[in-house]
């Protein structure tokens, strides 16, 4: 921690110091999508196993995304509340709110993200286990929305951390999150295909 | 002396020639109290019987451009008085007496008038960002302030 950054966030919270500059994590630790395919040790076998393998361990991880919620603002009434309660109910697609990020696979960015809590997403998101996908939900999550270009506000989470899947809204309807989260389980579903197409190993 | 709320405008410019009244307040009476003043105006409007201004309701900053201005929205429990003051500052050094001697709630409030334009409380027991963070450049609410944040780029995944 060098004195350059202390003199830019230098905020402590009791002995927990958030002091970071994030916007120089390099490239290699954004994160990239080689956990979403086989180990290298499968590729060697014949293509219809590893075709198979890959689409069955697809359905498993497409079909049981525990999701890290980041609720900061009103976006977390409707895109995680209401969208996790019974009407909507994430458990049916095995969705399960896990507070450790250690064991969820997705996080779900809802509301204005601020530079005082920008440390915190980037410390999340790094001690999630790859792999791992972001969907950021309504404005403020995408480009900062009504704040944007606020004195203490980040535009958009995808300045911190890669986004898979962006879902519009001031709030966004529980209907739109939901659709969010199909287009991601088809995200997760055709991970390999374009690989295998291109013949890469 | 006893004031009640009618001649409360007639005794408080009695006592204190250099305070005008502010017509254009709607809510209450309004002073424009010159900054010299303001902590023994505060202190007796406190202390008058009959009126007692015994509650802080909000302190506000105003940047005018030509000046800074602080307001001090005061109600009197007891009585239901309301009074406005306002202190007009130069913008190039603006500084007043703090008022935390009178209300000890008005700490947090003039921390977040320091944070958000900059108005320095004279013997402040804690002054400092309340908002912000410690080491943030500027004050963001002030007509001049500029952003300094460097551009940051999207976070793109390889695929």
């Amino acid at each position: 921690m060098g004195v350059e950054r202390e003199e830019r966030f230098g905020a402590r919270l009791g002995n927990v110091k958030l002091a970071r500059r994030f916007e120089e994590i390099p490239p290699e630790r954004v994160g990239s999508q080689e956990a979403e395919f086989l180990p290298p040790f499968w590729r060697h076998l014949p293509g219809v196993v590893t075709t198979t393998v890959q689409n069955l361990v697809n359905w498993a991880r497409a079909n049981s995304l525990w999701y890290y919620p980041i609720g900061t603002a009103c976006c977390a009434i409707e895109g995680l509340m209401a969208a996790g309660m019974p009407k909507f109910d994430l458990d049916r697609h095995g969705m399960v709110p896990w507070f450790s990020p250690r064991a969820c696979d997705v996080m779900i960015v809802a509301g204005t993200i601020t530079e005082k809590m920008a440390p915190a997403i980037v410390t999340i998101y790094e001690q999630m286990a790859e792999p791992r996908w972001v969907i950021a939900v309504g404005g403020c999550a995408i480009n900062g929305g009504p704040f944007y270009q606020g004195y203490n506000v980040v535009d958009g989470v995808d300045k911190l951390i890669p986004v898979d899947v962006y879902v519009p809204g001031c709030p966004p309807r529980p209907e739109a999150v939901l659709q969010g989260i199909y287009l991601l389980r088809e995200k997760i579903r055709e991970a390999g295909r374009k690989r295998r197409q291109e013949g890469l190993p | 002396m006893t004031a009640q709320l009618e001649d409360l405008r007639r005794v408080v410019l009695e006592q204190f020639p250099q305070v005008e009244v502010d017509p254009d307040v709607k809510w209450g009476i309004g002073f424009r109290v010159p900054r010299e003043s303001l902590l023994e105006v505060a202190r007796a409007l406190r202390d008058m019987p009959g009126v007692t201004c015994d509650y802080l309701s909000n302190i506000t900053g105003v940047d005018l451009r030509d000046r800074l201005q602080v307001v001090y929205h005061l109600i009197g429990v007891s009585s239901g008085a309301k009074v406005v003051l306002k202190v007009d500052l130069p913008p190039d050094d603006p500084e007043v007496d703090s008022v935390t001697p009178v209300w000890p709630g008005a700490d947090w409030h003039e921390r977040e008038a320091w944070d958000l334009l900059g108005i320095r409380f004279r013997n402040h027991p804690n002054l400092k960002r309340i908002l912000l963070w410690e080491g943030y450049e500027g004050h963001p609410l002030r007509k001049d302030f500029v952003d300094r944040r460097p551009q940051r780029e999207r976070k793109v995944r390889q695929r």
